[in-house]
C-alpha cells in the first residue's frame, strides 16, 4: 500500500479517535487488532498499550463466547461499568475492536450513541486497508 | 502485591538461569519431562481450551503470555549482554537452546529500519505437529517480541510468518520495532 494511503488512513483514525475523546469524560480511545496490538490510540493518562490491548480482546472474546453460549449470537458491544468509570469494547472490520475508557463523569447513554455512528465510519476505513493488503 | 505465580515465576527464572539440573521433590523423575507434555500444556491448556473459553481473545492472551516470559527472561540476561545485540543474542541462543525451547537464529537486523527476522528451529510447540491450516506458534512469537522489546525499551510487534506445523522447515519470525 503506498505511503500517503497509510498517511492518510493513520490520519482519518486519529481524527475520529480525537473526536471520540471529545466527548464527556472520555479519557481514551483505542483501536485493537486482532492479535492484540493496540494500532491507534488517544490517551489523558499513562497507559500499558500491550496489556491494554490484549485486556480488550480477551474482554471482548470472552464476551462473544458467553453470548454464543446462550444462543444469542454475534456481539456488538461491551460495556464494563467500573467503581471509577467504564469501558466500551466494539468490533470493527477485519479483527479490529474499539476501546474506549470513561470516567466517573461519562454519559454512557451519549458514548454508546457515538460510538454506533462511529463503527461503520472505522470499519469503512479498516475493511478498505485489509483489502487493499490483499 | 506479586500473586504467588509472579514469585513461583521469579524462582523458575532463577533456577533457569543457575543451570539446575536438580529440582526440589523430583527425586525419582528429575528435572526433564517429555515435549509431548509441554505440547499439551501449550496446545490444550494454552490452545483450544482457551479458545473455548475466549474465542480470538485466545490469540492475544497466547502472544501476551509469551512476552511475558520473554520479558523476563530478557530483563534476566540484559545486565550480562551490556547493551551488545551479539551478546543478548548470544545468552539467549545459550538459555533457549538449554531449555529445549529450539535454535534461535537470526536473519536479518535492521535497526534503522525497526526490523529484526530470525527463525526457531527444532520448535518446541510445533515440532511432529503437521497439517496446520495457519502458524500456530504465538506463544514464541510473544516471546520473541517481549525478548526484543526488552533490549530495544520499545514496544514491538512479532508475528510468525512460517512454521513446521504447515508444513516449513522452522518456524519464522519477523519483529517490527513500533
Amino acid at each position: 500500500m503506498a505511503a500517503t494511503t497509510v498517511a492518510k488512513r493513520t490520519q482519518s483514525i486519529d481524527r475520529i479517535l480525537s473526536e471520540l475523546m471529545s466527548l464527556r469524560g472520555v479519557t481514551s480511545a483505542a483501536l485493537v487488532d486482532a492479535d492484540g496490538f493496540v494500532t491507534h490510540i488517544r490517551k489523558d493518562f499513562e497507559i500499558d498499550s500491550d496489556a491494554l490491548g490484549a485486556a480488550v480482546q480477551i474482554m471482548f472474546g470472552a464476551a462473544t463466547r458467553s453470548a454464543q453460549h446462550v444462543q444469542q449470537e454475534s456481539t456488538n458491544m461491551v460495556v464494563s461499568e467500573n467503581r471509577e468509570g467504564l469501558m466500551m469494547v466494539a468490533p470493527l472490520a477485519a479483527g479490529f475492536t474499539l476501546a474506549l475508557v470513561a470516567d466517573k463523569n461519562a454519559m454512557l447513554g451519549s458514548i454508546r450513541f457515538e460510538v454506533k455512528e462511529t463503527l461503520p465510519v472505522l470499519s469503512r476505513i479498516l475493511g478498505e486497508s485489509a483489502s487493499a493488503r490483499g | 502485591m506479586a500473586s504467588d505465580y509472579d514469585a513461583a515465576g521469579g524462582l523458575l527464572v532463577q533456577s533457569i538461569l543457575a543451570g539446575d539440573t536438580k529440582v526440589d521433590n523430583r527425586e525419582r523423575l528429575g528435572a526433564k519431562v517429555p515435549i509431548q507434555l509441554f505440547q499439551a500444556m501449550r496446545l490444550v491448556a494454552l490452545g483450544s481450551a482457551m479458545e473455548d473459553m475466549i474465542g480470538d481473545g485466545s490469540r492475544a492472551l497466547v502472544y501476551q503470555a509469551g512476552q511475558r516470559l520473554g520479558n523476563v527472561l530478557g530483563g534476566a540476561v540484559m545486565p550480562q549482554a551490556e547493551g551488545d545485540l551479539d551478546k543478548y543474542v548470544g545468552l539467549i541462543q545459550g538459555v533457549t537452546q538449554e531449555l529445549g525451547i529450539g535454535f534461535v537464529v537470526i536473519d536479518k537486523v535492521d535497526l534503522d529500519a525497526g526490523e529484526i527476522n530470525m527463525h526457531l528451529d527444532e520448535c518446541v510447540s510445533c515440532a511432529g505437529i503437521t497439517g496446520m491450516s495457519a502458524p500456530i506458534c504465538n506463544f514464541e512469537a510473544g516471546m520473541v517480541g517481549g525478548l526484543i522489546k526488552t533490549f530495544v525499551g520499545r514496544s514491538v510487534k512479532a508475528v510468525e510468518t512460517r512454521c513446521h506445523a504447515i508444513g516449513d522447515k522452522t518456524c519464522g519470525v519477523d519483529v517490527k520495532i513500533l
